[in-house]
């Protein structure tokens, strides 16, 4: 009987220690803000994949830089699966850059959710009713070619185009194809390469104009639109969007995400979404075949990037402004407002008196060791401490607040972060 | 409001969780707004790593019930203490003291319940008109517009507070500047980094915010350990007779008005509305010498106007990104940390979230009158907790919100030193309020200036292309020159 109840703890032990992957919500790490194809994409795929997975998975959105934000935030997780990179050619282009801590070799495919040809666009009461006529205008005045970010597909695919094209380029970025819908719409850019499923509902409703597809061949939801190889410039360019994971993630998390993923991308949710955004199941692929194929993209994307010279020189993408202009301006400014204040500013209350007694030094000192308390200590025993100290040299005369002070607080805390909202301290409970 | 809209509103309030959060919201907020030391902007910041870890309309709905109810506790301790217990409510103090000191404290409560309630609900209406409609407006704004409008916000910080005008831009600037910190959007080069992949994303919002209001005061309130307050008595609120409604109804009305108006404006909230509101109460009222001895128009005046301000504050930040006072910056900076883009392309995607922040206002500015009637007499006591007990607990709240945010450290360090560096700026006049600022508004003014120049081929002058640009670059330079212009006038003819 005993040897019986043994076994049971065992098998008890060794399912809950093997199953318990993923034990707290997944991540999936997106570069775009809301709005966008790739928000939207990873949305739906999370929702696919909860309405057949007892999984809980989010999307969190770390925005800017030309994806290394979110590749960089990545490489900082703990790499166990629950942190899930998404991927775009942006990212790719940046890798090929060195601007990422993240390199192609790092990364492990899990799956490819879309294969999403960019479209070049103008708004419906722009003068230029085809790619020639915009390609021509461009000539005498460059093109103001809105793009999500700098460096990204469809910033590349301009300068690709206006390359192939001989023709001039001014590229203006946002920060996401929502922005850009509005100021294409707003008029104050020219052009911009959409993807088709960003921008297939203002074709529709005739918001927009689409000028050609930078796809191989002719797309069935635009049968009208001609590719640019048509046109004879060979430009082709799509936004992919998958996902990849770290790979120190251990081997069967791997295959679970695998097996998850493919489940949501080859749900009725998802697949409807492809099909109301003018993309069919081919976008989906899974593990090996997207892993592969990221790795032929990334050779492509490092092959434009020395083609249009920026991996040489990155401060080709400088325009008008440099990046060190505005810090600059704020810098001297600040400068001379405070010398106006210390020579002629005499309405202000006096000023440059700073309080400081023996109190506030103890204070500011206690503050500083508190830092180092936290992470040496950890969660409770760092911060009771802590409570002691300031409480010591604030003058706490009476005991039993000191002690209660410093043994409910940090109690209460580790319960409400730890437990009820899931953050990892550093040592814990001092564990 | 069509069928869709109530819609919105009947979803919201059916819906438990968010009730839930909307009455801890009121509580809280009314709670830290009488405690002095302890802001709603504080109390904002304190909870922003919480927020995270809700659905972005739950977010929303706490912080803007907090920033409702934080607005009106403020009161209960400038009547009680003499003491505001947040900036906004240090007009509150002239006349709710002395009539407190009457032995009248429960009705002067009840006056300061009521119009701030009232001065709320009619601000929070402004803003369900208003910021579609701002936002639709706004639809045809490009980065000139968007420029122009940030700078417009900016220049408006000299006017925010009793601090002088220049340090209060200098404080906006320093913001700008940290905003700098990280990989510029519009090239990818990195700035200010020092090779620290860390700061790759730049300084991270709420930390410095935690720094800059949390910890500068703990090391100002260290300063007041030994200091005794005493609260007056108060038995029973009571709601302002027939009598008194009569009579403050004007000032309430007019002090609504002037606070959404106030509120409206960029970066100037609650604080400049209440003394607005004071001073035209006082101004308009039949009594003016009665003001200061306990008159209740003084109580109306200033209450109406900064509830009043909370709502109007909303509407450009949520139509336009612009925040409308610091607290809304805070709020602001919540959501661009949940990865929203406040602006007219957000409503259009989450009208819900619009309603939430109606919704969740509205029934914060109902819910504080019956906190504050009932709960009154609990909080002067609780307003009473000495600092050697309540700071404490404060600074490990404090560390561990800005280490969970991201499990980091170096947020940790960035918070303490925002704090100490935040104590010595505020000793030399520069409060955190316009930092904040500076901060929320950074990468907008800066990647819409480089959008512009792109757009204009390099010319500055293209900006007197865009006219509503250029109205807004002439009221920034109104708002930065346009008093001491003034003064300079007025001197010259007192010299003829």
């Amino acid at each position: 009987m005993r040897k019986f109840l043994f076994l049971l703890c065992f098998i008890n032990i060794s399912l809950f220690g093997q199953d318990s992957f993923p034990d707290h919500p997944i991540d999936i790490i997106t570069h775009a803000s809301p709005g966008g194809g790739t928000d939207t994409t990873a949305r739906t795929m999370a929702l696919a994949i909860q309405s057949v997975n007892d999984v809980d998975i989010g999307v969190f959105p770390r925005t800017g830089g030309g994806g290394v934000v979110a590749m960089n935030y990545f490489d900082r997780q703990i790499h166990d699966g629950h942190n899930i990179l998404a991927i775009t050619p942006t990212h790719l282009f940046a890798m090929a850059r060195g601007q990422s801590t993240v390199n192609i070799d790092d990364l492990i495919g899990i799956a490819r959710a879309t294969d999403d040809p960019l479209v070049v666009m103008v708004h419906e009461s722009s003068p230029f009713l085809d790619l020639n006529l915009l390609i021509n205008y461009g000539k005498s005045t460059p093109i103001k070619w809105g793009t999500t970010q700098v460096g990204g597909v469809d910033h590349v695919a301009g300068a690709i185009l206006a390359l192939r094209a001989n023709t001039q380029l001014d590229v203006v970025p946002f920060s996401g194809g929502g922005q850009i819908v509005t100021n294409l719409t707003g008029q104050t850019i020219d052009a911009a390469a959409l993807n088709l499923t960003e921008a297939f509902d203002q074709i529709e409703r005739g918001i927009f104009r689409p000028l050609a597809v930078l796809s191989p061949n002719r797309i069935s939801l635009l049968p009208d639109v001609p590719t640019a190889r048509e046109l004879g410039y060979d430009v082709v360019f799509s936004t992919v969007r998958g996902y990849l994971v770290h790979k120190d993630t251990p081997l069967e998390h791997i295959e679970t995400l695998q097996r998850i993923f493919s489940s949501g991308l080859n749900n009725q949710i998802f697949t409807d979404y492809l099909i109301g955004s003018g993309l069919t199941q081919e976008s989906v692929a899974l593990g090996e075949e997207w892993d592969s194929q990221v790795r032929e993209l990334y050779e492509d994307a490092r092959i434009a990037m020395l083609e249009l010279g920026i991996i040489q020189n990155p401060e080709i993408l400088e325009q008008y402004m440099s990046p060190y202009f505005f810090p600059r301006v704020l810098i001297i400014s600040i400068l001379i407002l405070s010398l106006w204040v210390i020579f002629k500013d005499r309405n202000s209350k006096p000023s440059f008196e700073l309080r400081f007694n023996k109190t506030i030094g103890i204070t500011t000192l206690i503050l500083i060791a508190s830092g180092l308390l936290f992470s040496v200590l950890g969660v409770i025993l760092g911060l009771s401490v802590l409570l002691i100290l300031l409480q010591f040299a604030w003058g706490q005369e009476n005991k039993k607040i000191l002690f209660l002070l410093s043994t409910i607080t940090p109690i209460m805390i580790y319960l409400i972060f730890s437990i009820l909202l899931n953050v990892r301290f550093p040592g814990m409970l001092w564990v | 409001m069509g069928i869709e809209t109530l819609n919105y509103l009947l979803n919201i309030f059916l819906n438990p969780d968010l009730i839930f959060l909307i009455f801890m919201g009121t509580l809280v907020g009314v709670l830290v707004g009488a405690l002095p030391g302890l802001s709603s902007s504080m109390a904002i910041a304190l909870l922003l790593p919480f927020t995270l870890y809700l659905e972005p309309i739950e977010s929303i709905a706490l912080m803007s019930a907090l920033y409702c109810a934080g607005t009106f506790g403020g009161s209960i301790t400038a009547i009680l203490i003499n003491a505001p217990g947040a900036p906004p409510a240090a007009a509150t103090a002239f006349d709710g003291y002395p009539l407190a000191q009457r032995g009248e404290a429960g009705k002067a409560l009840g006056i300061s319940a009521i119009s701030s309630a009232i001065g709320g609900i009619i601000s929070v209406f402004a803003l369900l008109f208003f910021a579609p409609l701002l936002a639709r407006v706004a639809y045809s704004f490009g980065p000139p517009e968007y420029f122009a409008l940030a700078l417009f916000g900016i220049s408006m910080l000299a006017s925010i507070g009793s601090e002088s005008p220049v340090k209060n831009i200098i404080g906006g600037l320093i913001g700008l500047l940290l905003a700098t910190v990280g990989i510029d959007l519009m090239t990818g080069v990195e700035r200010f980094t020092f090779g620290n992949p860390e700061l790759y994303d730049g300084i991270d919002f709420i930390p410095v915010l935690i720094g800059l209001f949390a910890i500068s005061e703990l090391i100002n309130q260290s300063l007041k350990i030994n200091q005794d307050r005493l609260a007056l008595a108060v038995n029973a609120v009571k709601l302002p007779t027939l009598k008194n409604l009569k009579k403050i109804k004007n000032t309430i009305l007019r002090s609504s008005l002037i606070g959404t108006f106030i509120g409206v404006l960029p970066a100037e909230g609650s604080t400049m509305a209440a003394m607005i509101g004071y001073n035209e109460a006082k101004r308009w009222s039949a009594e003016p010498e009665k003001f200061g001895t306990g008159e209740i128009e003084g109580i109306a005046g200033p209450e109406a106007a900064n509830n009043a301000a909370t709502g109007g504050a909303m509407v450009p930040t949520l139509a336009l990104g612009i925040p409308g006072s610091a607290t809304a910056a805070i709020i602001l900076g919540g959501l661009q940390v949940q990865g929203l883009r406040p602006g007219p392309y957000l409503f259009e995607q989450q009208p819900d979230l619009l309603y939430g922040i109606f919704a969740s206002m509205l029934i914060a500015n109902i819910l504080f009158i019956g906190i504050g009637l009932y709960g009154a007499k609990y909080l002067s006591r609780v307003s009473l907790i000495p600092i050697k007990i309540l700071w404490p607990i404060v600074l490990c709240l404090c560390i561990v919100g800005a280490y969970g945010l991201e499990q980091s450290m170096i947020d940790v360090w960035i918070m303490l030193i925002a704090g100490i560096v935040g104590y010595l700026l505020k000793n030399l006049g520069i409060t955190p309020a316009p930092i904040i600022m500076g901060l929320v508004l950074g990468t907008l003014i800066e990647t819409s200036l480089a959008q512009s120049l792109i757009l204009f081929e390099g010319s500055w002058l293209g900006f007197f292309s865009r006219p509503i640009a250029l109205l807004f670059i002439s009221l920034s330079l109104v708002s930065l020159f346009g008093k001491s212009l003034y003064v300079t006038i007025k001197k010259y003819h007192e010299k003829d």
